[in-house]
């Protein structure tokens, strides 16, 4: 046996530090106190109540003071203990970050430690994840979020809402009130929902009181003309807004700002269908010049990027389906010109482009994209939104507002829940299958009680992937229980009275999202290493079953050894043919890979009450994090290795060029899942000097099929020397998976993956 | 002829003619150009290549040929190639894959099958196929039969050649062939003596390229102090204005590419001074001088 060590994981993905909370740690504990006891005042049953007095504690004590060039406010501190959506900030629902709370704990006087110390041991019994955790995991083969030793991981987390800022912004806060009151005598049995909706509301209502205050103060101090100007607009915004419906685009941005930072959302919708009027209405008018236009929006970059949520940030431009699609461009075509001479690691900022799109925003695009700044992201409406409704069984119409979240999974904007609560890794899978259950890595145990053949005893390769079928379909079948109870025991707990608002069919439901109010409940499951697993099963095929050179006890041997004096046949399994080369053989079983696992989750769906369940393929860096974990492979990947990005080619595999790349990666069906995310990298001076060729290189992908594209373009020169000198090149953005990075901030093993790539020159 | 002779095929070719293009490349040439970028693509039939830097010095290439001009040296094998030029063989012998045979025998329809998988990239790149070589002419019944296959696709296909056609094909080509990529070598009949081992006049392939109205792209390798003197851009400016075929010309600066593999040479390769920005301005005045439209130096086009 092989003793491994393995790198400390995160508990969840972090790649840039944040910035230090703005209150003291004392001041912090004294809120963390507050909050816990106003949870202890309620039951489970009376949760909304429990939601409500407990944000009351948070808002507005939790936002910091503005920042000298802030054009519009809101800069909201998660505490170590409160409340949320996602992992990125704070956690979801109610909330206590341990690891934190430590920490804090070793930084404070003995004197708090006893109360600390209580705080701990109260959330260790109702922090949301924790009560999901206590009956959900199993041993050896279902582990927390994210606990690389296991095959499946799941988590219970409200990830990738996206409100209807729509309704918020031709309603305004009275508006929603009042639309709200008028549905309680439809609903009679949801007095206590709407009740809670209203009461959030109010809080709204407090938020930007304080905020007003905090302008009239900044006002009182001696501020340079352009500051006073910037602050009364600001002022007049704020006091607009308590009440009304947004007149301006200020107004439309700040209360669509401190609604999202109230909610706990980390995804901001389609920008440009919410503010394009609000923008055009400005210019023409002449409120707001172009410059000055500018600059709110790069304000409002700011705002998103400080929150690092890493995988997160999304702003979605462009697209079918947007309201008032000729003042939706404009805002569009000042977004791209902001990303591109903002050079922010977030927004994650995307671009759905469509057939007929104005060409003048792919163009812009493009050009963005080639100062290195990976953004936009680019989706292809007319491959997803067939897709979606197919996958999502929904209309045209309704599959028009698809928008692609975190990483990249798709979910109805406003209308659905597609939070990836379940992680499967097939290549530890496989491993696993390999050696009859035994996973190389922790020489555990991990088939459960399945009853598979031993692998002496299989003959041929059509038994192999039979076995690997059963495997999988136990690990899918498992995890989607888990999944639904995810909402079940979250549902329990909280309301997410605020995203619930936002929601449809919520309000006219009288329910919350989770309680039968979201129009479309679904989910999505991350699987990883799908490549790896192509190119091991082809592997295994041939030397195994069609050559012959191997037996499968040979093969277990060889790979329990970590290719220990077997390099040779190491050698000739990295040899073989690799998917992302264009060549059938090997590309058919990512095929067959991919519509196995797509096909067998989503008859999940039914089965546990969702209205979807959908296979992504989005990979963030787990794929480098849980590869650390995973025994060597029969593609002659060695043990603790990363494991190739998503769909992508294993790193420095594709040698046929992007054509044969990109062909492979369209053999791959998009319309059985919820999303994939390709990268591809070029260098600066073949994608500017051979723009035209490389535009026509996308198109054509995209009409083949292509659904995403994330472009990088680097100088592998710098990369090499950011790797050995990250403190000459911390500005150097790459894409990493389903989000960008500024390189330097990267585990080195995560650099090397990106590094070993292959860049187009 | 039933199956064509190459050494590599292209795909995502951006400098080989218009638009996104895969660029066959064929083996054997009867020139012995002292700067070739590709001498392995100079003789016409598969030789053996040899990847020092891979070699571990398990000595099981010298065993398996009695030591007969394989010795091992400081744990590396030290392979005389022009004994082992043709032997094969050793490429199942080395657990390193350090043995490739250079040169892979391919049927029409093999290579019609890899050049289709692009076809989508062509159509919207306006791009197509280029035939290179080596000399792509020397296989030209080969090609044809290619050519023919592929124009039912309706594909625009490229000839890149040195202008030297001993078997005299190039009359044959000009129905299926779009665009000629043409070397203008030297001015020199010495130049060509000394480092060419051919004199060639590319007057001679320009005329019969001029008569079937085929366009030429003029392909212009300048090795510093060896073949960019004046009567050298004297003559690109007669040509240029001569024949109005001649679309596009291109100035390739000289660059020393060296692979990490060891064959049996048939040139007199030899290694250049590549051009510094000095000297690429001096070709970019002298081409002004001369007011030749319409040329171009890595990827820009030189304005008059």
């Amino acid at each position: 046996m092989i003793e491994r060590v393995l790198k400390k994981n995160e508990q969840n993905v972090a790649v840039a530090p944040k910035e230090p909370l703005y209150k003291n740690d004392a001041e912090q504990l004294e809120i963390m106190v507050r909050y816990t006891q106003e949870h202890q005042r309620f039951s489970d049953d009376q949760k909304l109540e429990r939601e409500i007095a407990c944000l009351h504690v948070l808002f507005p004590d939790v936002f910091r003071p503005m920042y000298e060039n802030d054009l519009i406010l809101g800069r909201y501190d998660a505490l170590p203990i409160g409340f949320g959506s996602v992992t990125s900030v704070g956690a979801p629902g109610h909330y206590c970050r341990f690891d934190q709370m430590i920490n804090m704990r070793n930084r404070m006087d003995e004197s708090v430690h006893a109360t600390m110390d209580e705080l701990i041991q109260y959330w260790k019994k109702h922090d949301t994840r924790e009560i999901f955790y206590k009956d959900n995991l199993m041993e050896n083969i279902m582990g927390p979020f994210v606990d690389v030793r296991y095959p499946v991981i799941v988590t219970a987390r409200f990830s990738g809402m996206y409100l209807d800022y729509n309704k918020l912004l031709d309603h305004g806060i009275d508006g929603l009130m009042r639309l709200i009151e008028s549905k309680k005598n439809e609903n009679v049995n949801s007095a206590i929902e709407y009740q809670s909706m209203l009461d959030a509301l109010t809080l709204l209502k407090k938020v930007v009181d304080h905020h007003i205050d905090e302008v009239r103060n900044k006002l009182k101090e001696p501020l340079s003309d352009l500051r006073i100007k910037q602050l009364n607009r600001l002022l007049d915004a704020l006091k607009e807004i308590r009440n009304d419906k947004p007149t301006t685009l200020i107004a439309a941005m700040q209360l669509a700002w401190l609604y999202s930072s109230m909610a706990g959302v980390v995804n901001y919708g389609r920008m440009d269908d919410y503010l394009g009027d609000y923008l055009v209405n400005d210019l023409e008018s002449g409120r707001l010049s172009e410059a000055e236009a500018m600059d709110l929006i790069e304000s409002q970059w700011r705002l998103i990027e400080v929150k690092r949520t890493n995988v997160n940030g999304r702003v979605i431009v462009g697209g079918k389906g947007r309201r008032n699609e000729k003042n939706a461009d404009v805002f569009c075509k000042f977004a791209i010109e902001v990303t591109k001479r903002a050079q922010m690691v977030e927004p994650q900022f995307t671009l759905r482009f469509y057939d007929g799109m104005d060409p003048e925003i792919m163009e812009k695009a493009m050009e963005s994209i080639s100062t290195g700044i990976t953004y936009p992201i680019l989706y292809n409406d007319d491959v997803n939104i067939p897709a979606v409704m197919k996958t999502m069984n929904v209309d045209e119409n309704t599959a028009c507002n698809y928008v692609p979240f975190g990483c990249g999974e798709f979910v109805l904007a406003n209308k659905g829940v597609g939070t990836p609560n379940v992680c499967i890794n097939l290549l530890k899978s496989l491993t696993i299958l390999i050696h009859d259950g035994v996973d190389q890595w922790d020489y555990q145990y991990k088939l459960g009680p399945l009853k598979l053949k031993k692998m002496n005893e299989i003959t041929t390769f059509e038994e192999f992937l039979d076995q690997y079928k059963q495997q999988l379909s136990y690990y899918i079948e498992t995890s989607a229980k888990a999944h639904a109870q995810s909402y079940k025991v979250l549902n329990d707990q909280v309301g997410f009275i605020f995203t619930s608002i936002l929601t449809d069919d919520c309000i006219n439901r009288g329910k919350m999202v989770l309680d039968g109010g979201v129009y479309h409940l679904g989910g999505t499951n991350e699987m990883y290493g799908n490549i790896n697993t192509a190119d091991s099963l082809f592997a295994i095929k041939k030397l195994v079953f069609d050559e012959k050179k191997l037996t499968m006890k040979q093969l277990q041997e060889i790979l329990a050894q970590d290719f220990d004096d077997h390099q040779d046949i190491q050698r000739t399994m990295i040899n073989l043919p690799k998917f992302g080369n264009d060549i059938d053989e090997v590309d058919q079983l990512a095929v067959w890979l991919h519509e196995f696992t797509c096909k067998h989750v989503a008859q999940q769906a039914e089965k546990v009450g969702l209205d979807s369940w959908l296979v992504v393929v989005i990979n963030n860096q787990v794929n480098t994090e849980w590869g650390r974990a995973t025994a060597s492979s029969p593609d002659g990947r060695i043990a603790g290795m990363y494991m190739s990005n998503a769909n992508n080619p294993q790193s420095g595999a594709d040698i046929n060029g992007p054509t044969a790349m990109l062909n492979s990666l369209s053999k791959i069906r998009a319309d059985i899942n919820a999303g994939t995310v390709q990268n591809i990298k070029f260098s600066r001076r073949m994608f500017t000097q051979e723009k035209i060729k490389i535009q026509a290189l996308f198109k054509t992908y995209f009409k083949k099929g292509g659904p995403q594209l994330m472009v990088n373009i680097v100088n592998q020169a710098d990369l090499i020397d950011a790797y050995h000198h990250p403190q000459r090149h911390r500005d150097l953005i790459v894409r990493v998976g389903g989000f960008s990075a500024r390189f330097v901030n990267l585990d080195k093993d995560v650099q090397k993956e990106i590094m070993e790539r292959t860049c187009n020159d | 002829m039933t199956k064509g002779l190459i050494f590599d095929i292209q795909r995502f070719s951006l400098n080989d003619g218009p638009g996104i293009r895969t660029t066959v490349f064929f083996k054997g040439c009867g020139l012995r150009c002292a700067w070739c970028h590709n001498p392995e693509s100079i003789a016409s039939y598969q030789q053996l290549s040899y990847d020092p830097t891979r070699c571990d010095g398990c000595q099981k290439c010298m065993v398996a040929v009695g030591g007969k001009g394989i010795s091992i040296l400081n744990q590396k094998a030290v392979v005389d190639m022009d004994i082992h030029d043709r032997t094969l063989e050793l490429v199942g012998v080395c657990p390193q894959n350090c043995f490739r045979v250079l040169g892979d025998e391919k049927t029409v329809d093999e290579i019609v099958n890899v050049v289709l998988k692009d076809l989508d990239y062509y159509r919207e790149s306006h791009g197509g196929v280029t035939f290179s070589g080596g000399e792509a002419l020397n296989q030209w019944p080969f090609i044809e039969s290619v050519a023919k296959k592929l124009k039912e696709h309706g594909l625009h296909l490229t000839l890149d050649i040195s202008g030297y056609d001993p078997a005299r094909y190039l009359n044959y080509t000009t129905d299926l062939i779009d665009l000629y990529l043409l070397d203008l070598k030297t001015s020199s009949d010495m130049v060509y003596q000394k480092y060419i081992r051919q004199i060639l006049d590319p007057k001679q392939t320009l005329n019969t390229l001029k008569k079937a109205s085929r366009p030429v792209i003029l392909r212009c390798p300048l090795i510093p102090d060896i073949n960019d003197d004046p009567g050298y851009f004297d003559l690109l400016a007669n040509l240029v204005d001569e024949y109005d075929n001649i679309i596009e010309t291109n100035l390739l600066p000289y660059h020393k590419l060296r692979k990490n593999q060891n064959f049996k040479l048939y040139n007199d390769r030899q290694f250049f001074t590549e051009p510094d920005s000095t000297r690429k301005e001096i070709w970019v005045k002298e081409i002004r001088d001369r007011k030749i439209r319409n040329v171009w130096m890595e990827n820009k086009e030189i304005s008059l």
